[in-house]
């Protein structure tokens, strides 16, 4: 009796979870269209012309990146924006990355007083390109992303940073597109997330994405539509409500201002981005200033998503080792109304379910089961409930999909039927499998990790793997 | 729980899924088509738009039913981008001929629907002459903030210095987002927006009632325009108690100042705020005026790490400035001596550099950020 109540309790979360995230697709659906219509009309292009969009410093952490670094800086400096600044932070690199770029940039050490207000590993010097660019190098000693990119927050001169990864390739207007929101709001916006999308299959040329595609195999399609179900179904949603609890470290627009108040980015920390962003709202709320952080669906940039499972499977394992940390860092945030619709929503959600869920499928694995073998499940219910929170799982993969149609992308109908498809079979093995290794995340580190060591392909490979 | 129902909900969500991932599907089909429909006209008309434009006629029984075809406007205002002379004019007559205004008119009046309005004005701002000036106007006061944004587009188009006052008006009731840009539109209108921008700022500095945000964007769109004509009122701004409207004015006058604005920079650089003495130290630089030299001098050492670049570079512009920069190098304050080598583009390897950096040496100060909570301060001072 007593197995067969758990697993009705197990069966129920699973059928509540689903729905909260239908929900959330539907919200989100209702503020993409609002912002399709506002950024539809808003011309983005008379921006460039005009100086109401204050000037950006791009931050770009580099560590031991010498085949891919020079391509990203040329990547960055065709973006569409009237005034930016690129930082690249070089972190200590062992291999030729700093003499690279002094060859390809025509570095020149210079003194360039910075700010200590964050506080880093040493810089052992920084650059300036003779070129007509505004590009700097900081060269300082090994410290990890999170330092670097503190480092490169305390020489930047604007007043406001964008943090984000080498190896990701930013639209042309995707500056413009997120400032936009910082336009509309410069007092109470202190930050702005991206839209990231897996450029795997995508042809890349010149730096930009020129053909977006969906992935070739069915590991990196997967990825594709679990990010689509978290960007596109999901984010809007919390963002609407200010309840949005990570900007994600491929790509986040920061206040400097609230960025150095809050102390940076915490070294050591493997999901620094999900901590930054919480951090920045327990901050906002404690000093009780009105304040937004915002998503723009429309600034898309793009990152290369793992193409082996044991990449994936190092990669989940962090995430949701950096998830635990901040769960245990900002339990005491949940259902607090002092913290607003981020305490009482869109935090008790990443807990509830993001942290969760893993815990209590894995239990459902066992109980079902054990239940059914032992004849006290009570299949009439049990079984129903199971469908059902197959189908609405399966209906929010395909609303992703639809919300993505806003977009654009993957216009063709048989990329599409393949999403559809794998939106049926991804219940089918994937999902077992990446909730496995989110309970393995939660045993003891078998080893350090350091700057989330995930072997690239590469943008040009993947292209060329079609 | 009531397993027939536990059933029947099963049944609804996945007869659900399958029409939704069918729907898609079909969608997916409708969109490809749509888009190699809209792809196929368009290279119609940029080719036959070329064609027009290369022989400077226009052919009346080819150009039938153009009109009615939205992917023709968007090719159209394509080239109106990019042509000018002749080939303008021959564009015109297009535009004439094919009666396109009357037509887009037609539909900005005759829709209710803000999509399809807004298209419509959107469109006309790109051929807008003096015959839309009544349009444009009315539709200042329309319900839509983006229609009316576009209809004061369409106003700074014709270059029409009386609708300004009207404009003005429009920004103190509209949202921050629309007002910005609504300050950009003023920029368009060039010079004869001057004289009215002027008597704005001059009358609002008496008025309580005005936002001081409101005349923070009068005094960046006046200094944008850079018209002597503004200079007066800018330097009465220096006294705004606003902090935003002072750096703003010391901004704009770097564009619209002249040597008589100098003495007036010369005292904001003694501002209580660190971002106005910033920005009277940048102005005072683009002036580069001798009067100058010493007060920058001395802020070289001051407080705020802003103010001291800021006067580095302004030194860096000007002869004799570069000369009490030299002499700033050899001086005890390292912050002084670091914005001096560093605006003298004198490198770490060089041998005035071993004195050591400022960041090493010298005890960290607190950044000028931290001394406002305003962070929009910053921002507008950097943009």
């Amino acid at each position: 009796m007593i197995l067969n109540t758990l697993a009705i309790v197990l069966l129920i979360y699973a059928v509540t979870v689903e729905l909260w995230l239908l929900v959330s697709a539907l919200v989100s659906g209702y503020s993409l269209r609002r912002d399709r219509f506002i950024s539809k009309y808003h011309r983005i292009e008379e921006l460039l012309s005009s100086d109401v969009v204050p000037p950006v410093s791009i931050i770009v952490p580099a560590y031991n990146e010498e085949s891919g670094i020079a391509q990203s800086i040329r990547s960055m400096q065709m973006l569409k924006y009237p005034k930016i600044e690129i930082i690249v932070v070089n972190d200590g690199s062992t291999d030729s990355t700093l003499d690279r770029l002094i060859a390809d940039f025509e570095l020149v050490e210079e003194v360039v007083p910075y700010r200590t207000d964050i506080e880093t590993e040493p810089i052992r010097a920084v650059y300036r390109s003779r070129l007509p660019i505004s590009l700097i190098i900081v060269d300082k000693v090994n410290g990890g992303k999170a330092d670097a990119l503190n480092a490169g927050t305390n020489v930047a001169q604007y007043p406001y940073v964008l943090l984000t990864d080498a190896d990701v390739i930013m639209d042309q207007y995707c500056v413009l597109r997120a400032m936009r929101h910082i336009v509309e709001d410069r007092v109470r916006i202190v930050a702005v997330g991206g839209n990231i999308r897996p450029v795997n299959g995508c042809e890349v040329a010149f730096g930009r994405v020129i053909e977006p595609r969906v992935p070739d195999t069915k590991f990196e399609q997967v990825q594709l539509l679990e990010y689509l179900r978290s960007f596109v179904a999901s984010r809007p949603a919390s963002s609407l409500v200010n309840a949005l609890p990570l900007i994600s470290g491929a790509l986040g627009i920061f206040q400097r201002e609230v960025l150095t108040a809050v102390g940076g980015m915490t070294t050591g920390h493997l999901g620094e981005d999900l901590d930054l962003t919480m951090r920045i709202h327990r901050h906002m709320r404690d000093i009780d200033r009105p304040y937004r952080i915002a998503y723009a669906p429309d600034c898309v940039a793009w990152t290369e998503v793992p193409t082996t499972t044991e990449i994936l499977r190092t990669q989940r394992i962090r995430w949701h080792r950096g998830l635990t940390r901040a769960v245990r860092d900002f339990l005491p945030m949940t259902f607090r109304p002092k913290y607003g619709t981020l305490g009482m929503l869109g935090w008790p959600s990443q807990v509830l379910i993001e942290f969760l869920a893993p815990i209590v499928e894995f239990a459902g694995w066992f109980v079902l089961p054990i239940a059914f073998l032992l004849g006290v499940l009570n299949v009439p219910v049990a079984l129903p409930m199971l469908g059902i929170a197959f189908c609405v799982g399966v209906i929010n993969s395909v609303l992703a999909l639809y919300l993505d149609e806003e977009y654009g992308y993957f216009n063709s109908p048989t990329e599409a039927t393949r999403l559809i498809g794998l939106a049926f079979l991804e219940n089918l093995g994937w999902r077992q499998r990446t909730v496995w290794w989110r309970i393995r995340s939660m045993l003891p580190a078998r080893r350090r990790h350091h700057w989330g060591e995930m072997k690239r392909v590469g943008v040009g490979n993947l292209a060329s793997r079609k | 729980m009531n397993p027939a129902v536990l059933l029947t909900v099963l049944i609804v969500t996945a007869t659900l899924s399958v029409i939704l991932s069918v729907g898609l599907f079909s969608i997916k089909i409708l969109h490809r088509n749509h888009i190699r429909a809209i792809g196929v006209r368009r290279a119609h008309y940029i080719g036959a738009l070329g064609e027009i434009v290369a022989h400077n006629s226009v052919p009346v029984n080819e150009i039938a039913g153009w009109q009615d075809d939205p992917v023709f406007f968007d090719a159209l205002v394509d080239f109106l981008d990019i042509v000018a002379g002749d080939e303008r004019s021959t564009l015109d007559q297009l535009v004439g001929k094919l009666d396109l205004r009357s037509k887009l008119a037609n539909t900005l009046e005759g829709s209710r629907l803000p999509d399809k309005r807004l298209r419509a004005l959107s469109n006309l701002v790109e051929i807008a002459d003096a015959s839309l000036r009544d349009l444009f106007t009315v539709h200042l006061a329309d319900s839509v903030p983006e229609v009316r944004f576009q209809a004061a587009r369409g106003l700074a188009r014709i270059g029409d210095p009386e609708s300004v006052a009207a404009i003005l008006d429009l920004m103190e009731s509209e949202d921050s987002w629309v007002a910005a840009r609504l300050g950009d539109v003023l920029v368009e209108f060039g010079k004869p927006a001057v004289p009215s921008l002027a008597r704005y700022m001059l009358l609002s500095d008496h008025d309580a009632r005005r936002d001081p945000n409101m005349l923070r964007l009068v005094v960046r769109s006046a200094g944008l325009i850079g018209d002597f004509g503004a200079e007066q009122a800018l330097i009465a701004m220096l006294d705004s108690p606003e902090p935003l409207i002072r750096a703003g004015a010391a901004s704009a006058l770097s564009e619209a100042g002249t040597p008589a604005s100098v003495p007036a920079l010369i005292n904001a650089l003694d501002d209580s705020e660190w971002i106005v003495r910033a920005r009277a130290a940048d102005a005072l630089g683009t002036l580069s005026d001798d009067r100058a030299v010493e007060p920058l001098g001395k802020a070289l050492q001051d407080e705020a790490w802003w103010v001291r670049q800021d006067a580095a570079k302004a030194l860096a512009s000007h002869l004799g400035g570069k000369r009490r920069l030299i002499e700033a190098m050899s001086e005890g304050d390292p912050f002084a001596r670091d914005a001096a080598l560093s605006q003298l583009g004198i490198g770490a390897s060089g041998s005035a550099a071993r004195g050591g950096r400022s960041t090493e040496t010298a005890p960290a100060r607190t950044h000028p950020s931290s001394q406002t909570s305003d962070s929009a301060l910053e921002s507008d001072v950097m943009a």
